[in-house]
This record gives C-alpha cells, sequence and structure tokens, in this order.
C-alpha cells in the first residue's frame, strides 16, 4: 500500500504536535545516525488480529529523555527514567491506537512495551518491515517502523466502500 | 466541578489536564487514577461529575469501568479518550453508557468541543 507512508507520516506530524506541543520532520534513514555506544530506546506494541504487527519508534535514551521532557514541561535533565519510559510508550500507543483504527474490524492492541539497551537487535520473529520511517527532532533521529506478520503479505485498510 | 481522568500512563493524564486548562475548564478540580479498578474506588471515594478515561488499560479497561459503574446503577458523565477508536468500539462505548468519544491525539478545540455541553 504505497500511500502507508504517508498516513503514518501525517500521523507522527499529528502525535508529535499535539502531545509535545513540536514539530517533527521527516529525513531520509540512514544506518549510521547513532555512535556506537550510545544507549538507545525502543517502544513497540503490537496489533492483532486480522491484520497482525508491531509499531515500533526507536530513538537514544538522550532524545527519549529530551522528547519526555517536552511531553511533561521540563526543564532539561529533569525527567527521570520511569517518566521517560511512560513517554516514549505512550507516543507508540497513540501511533498503534491511529494505525489500528485504519484496519478492518477485529483488530487488538496490546499494552506497549519499551525495550532500552546498547547495541541490541530487536527481532519479531516470522514478520517483515511493511513501512520504515526517520525523522529528526529536536537535531536527533527518530525511526517509527510498521513490521507485519508473513502472512499479513500487505496492509489492510478498512473498506471504505459504501 | 470534579474531573476524574483514569489512564495508566502519567504522561497522558498530565496532557489530558493540560489540553482541559488549554480549552478553558482548568478552574476544575482534577483527581487521577491509573487504572480502572483504583478509578473505580476514586469514584465512590471522591464522587466525581465527569470521568474521562483511556480504554486499554492494566487491570481493569476502561470499558469494563463502565459496566462496573452502570452495574451499580452510578450515572456519572462518562466520555473514553483513547487512541483506538474503532466502529466497533465506538457502538461498543455508547451501548455501555458512554457519553462521547475523544481520540488521541487531540487538541483543545476537540476537548472544547466535546466538553463544553457536559461541563459547561
Amino acid at each position: 500500500m504505497d500511500n502507508l507512508a504517508d498516513q503514518l507520516d501525517q500521523m507522527i506530524h499529528a502525535t508529535w504536535q499535539a502531545l509535545l506541543g513540536q514539530d517533527i520532520d521527516r529525513v531520509e534513514d540512514s544506518p549510521n545516525w547513532w555512535p556506537r555506544g550510545d544507549r538507545s530506546m525502543l517502544a513497540s506494541i503490537q496489533i492483532t488480529g486480522g491484520w497482525e504487527g508491531v509499531v515500533t519508534i526507536e530513538c537514544t535514551a538522550k532524545l527519549a529523555r529530551d522528547m519526555a521532557e517536552a511531553m511533561f514541561g521540563m526543564q532539561s535533565g529533569q525527567a527521570v527514567e520511569s517518566e521517560v519510559i511512560d513517554a516514549l510508550g505512550e507516543l507508540v500507543n497513540v501511533v498503534g491506537g491511529n494505525i489500528k483504527a485504519l484496519l478492518d474490524g477485529g483488530a487488538q492492541l496490546t499494552l506497549p512495551a519499551v525495550t532500552t539497551g546498547f547495541d541490541y537487535t530487536v527481532v519479531v520473529p516470522g514478520s517483515s518491515r511493511a513501512c520504515n520511517l526517520a525523522f529528526e527532532f529536536a537535531g536527533q533521529h527518530v525511526r517509527v517502523g510498521l513490521l507485519a506478520a508473513a502472512s499479513c503479505t500487505r496492509f489492510l485498510p478498512r473498506d471504505e466502500t459504501p | 466541578m470534579k474531573i476524574l481522568i483514569v489512564d495508566d500512563s502519567k504522561a497522558m493524564r498530565m496532557i489530558v489536564k493540560r489540553t482541559l486548562r488549554q480549552a478553558g475548564f482548568g478552574e476544575h478540580e482534577v483527581v487521577e487514577a491509573e487504572d480502572g479498578a483504583l478509578a473505580l474506588e476514586l469514584v465512590r471515594a471522591e464522587s466525581p461529575d465527569i470521568v474521562l478515561s483511556d480504554w486499554n488499560m492494566p487491570n481493569m479497561s476502561g470499558i469494563e469501568f463502565l459496566r462496573a459503574l452502570r452495574a451499580a446503577g452510578n450515572e456519572i458523565h462518562f466520555g473514553f479518550v483513547t487512541s483506538e477508536m474503532s466502529g466497533e468500539m465506538h457502538a461498543e462505548a455508547s451501548s455501555a453508557g458512554a457519553l462521547f468519544l475523544i481520540t488521541k491525539p487531540f487538541t483543545s478545540d476537540s476537548f472544547k468541543k466535546v466538553l463544553s455541553s457536559v461541563i459547561g
């Protein structure tokens, strides 16, 4: 579905504007964004039902903290780890819910999960990447991904025909 | 008027409070709960006038919370603030007794539009 990326792009802009009060810029993805050794964070949420997949938001721990502080209206350095995890989890929850709304009925959304660490790889067995978008916020990079189960070879939007 | 905000995310509870202020409802008292089970206790203890609840929460979901309220005979004004409102969920919420639904991400204008007639 060609316009999946456009729809996801619109969701990300609306979500960042509403939750953080700031816009986010779409950029070209690059494998060399994060210097090796930087701690990173990945928030994920699963969609199950007629279409099955995982929505992910990934960035450095520093940017996750900056976004949490923007969300909470805090000064730099004030957000504690639990607030950073909560904020990143809520971002993926809102994006996941908006993607779920595009799907046919019967889709379910799990609670969000947040992974953090150094130089790790997250693998969802039996899935492939349906969409991957890159953004820049406060001069740092964010990746938003949509992984689809192997059985779901294409995104199945809600049928809007009358 | 007392408003009960129910969401497992502290970030989202804070954003709902901020949006209430931006929408012109900042003078009202706000109480918070992080899931439906705690909210049910808070309704009994605090007697709020209106509930703004997330749907997808651990322990007790928003729809389970609403059904528990109505089963107990409580007719408090109840609305969902959720990221995942499908047509099926909309119908389920309405039949359970929800007055309105606000979809995340929301703006202060969407709060004003929906809540003006309820909060006044």
